[in-house]
């Protein structure tokens, strides 16, 4: 699939979202329905830190971090919700301190498996779907594919609001 | 004891055991159907879940009923009992099969 033109640039991806490096997994964002669904990219290098160790003679991109690229999006996700129109302008501050919105922290991962290893030189097209909303905490069904194929399915559950600890 | 009054009792049961099966399912509870006390507070002190659990509960129970549990109404997830009033009622409303 050819994405011409994103509808977020990294530069307002780190805007919204209350990551910076080491620790942005999202590039960009090349399509986008405020608080219900999006679709974003990660390119993956062999210049990132971890591909030394994970595994010095056959880089892998971790699993877990495939995970959290996906918990990205779906915060991407759940910020634009009341921030943008329908057509991709922004109608508020997308600057996270400004917002001051909680950050979306995770609270589960379920039934996730990874499908294929992903390596450097690969795009990951990632999707969120936001599900149901219960009590500060929501549901998103996440996955990563390569050139369409599948690398990794899975559910998330965040937390929205501001919320530190999730038992009763 | 008549058909008709039969009938709602076998349907409840029904309800109830496979509301248990999802219950079990979801949450990956090492239990077995009758270890779950029908009247039992789910939240707490009963069975001790948590709101992380809540939601994964609600979930497993839309998608097995393919219906839509109102979040709003919290007296619903009480127990064993109160999700199958609510499940019952909707059925009544719907006329679906649950």
């Amino acid at each position: 699939m050819n994405y011409l033109k994103p509808i977020l640039s990294s530069q307002q991806i780190l805007n919204l979202l209350p990551f910076s490096y080491p620790f942005l997994l999202l590039d960009q964002v090349v399509e986008l329905v405020p608080g219900k669904r999006a679709v974003g990219l990660k390119n993956v290098t062999y210049n990132e830190p971890y591909h030394q160790g994970h595994f010095p003679e056959k880089p892998i991109m971790p699993g877990v971090l495939i995970v959290d690229a996906c918990g990205q999006l779906t915060a991407v996700v759940c910020r634009t919700a009341g921030l943008m129109d329908g057509k991709g302008n922004f109608i508020g501050s997308p600057n996270p301190k400004v917002q001051k919105a909680p950050i979306e922290y995770l609270a589960a991962i379920n039934r996730f498996k990874f499908v294929r290893t992903v390596v450097p030189g690969d795009q990951l097209v990632l999707e969120s779907n936001i599900g149901k909303k219960l009590e500060g905490l929501l549901n998103a069904t996440v996955r990563a594919t390569v050139q369409g194929s599948l690398v990794a399915e899975g559910s998330l559950i965040v937390t929205i609001g501001t919320v530190e600890s999730v038992g009763t | 004891m008549n058909s008709r009054m039969e009938a709602v009792i076998t349907r409840r049961r029904e309800v109830i055991g496979r509301l248990k099966q999802v219950l079990i399912r979801s949450l990956d509870l090492e239990l077995e159907p009758d270890e779950i006390a029908e009247d039992a507070q789910l939240f707490g002190l009963g069975l001790g879940l948590d709101s992380v659990d809540a939601l994964q509960l609600v979930v497993g129970i839309e998608d097995e009923y393919n219906c839509c549990i109102p979040s709003d109404n919290i007296s619903i997830y009480y127990s064993v009992n109160t999700l199958a009033d609510f499940l019952l009622a909707q059925r009544e409303n719907k006329g679906d099969d649950v």
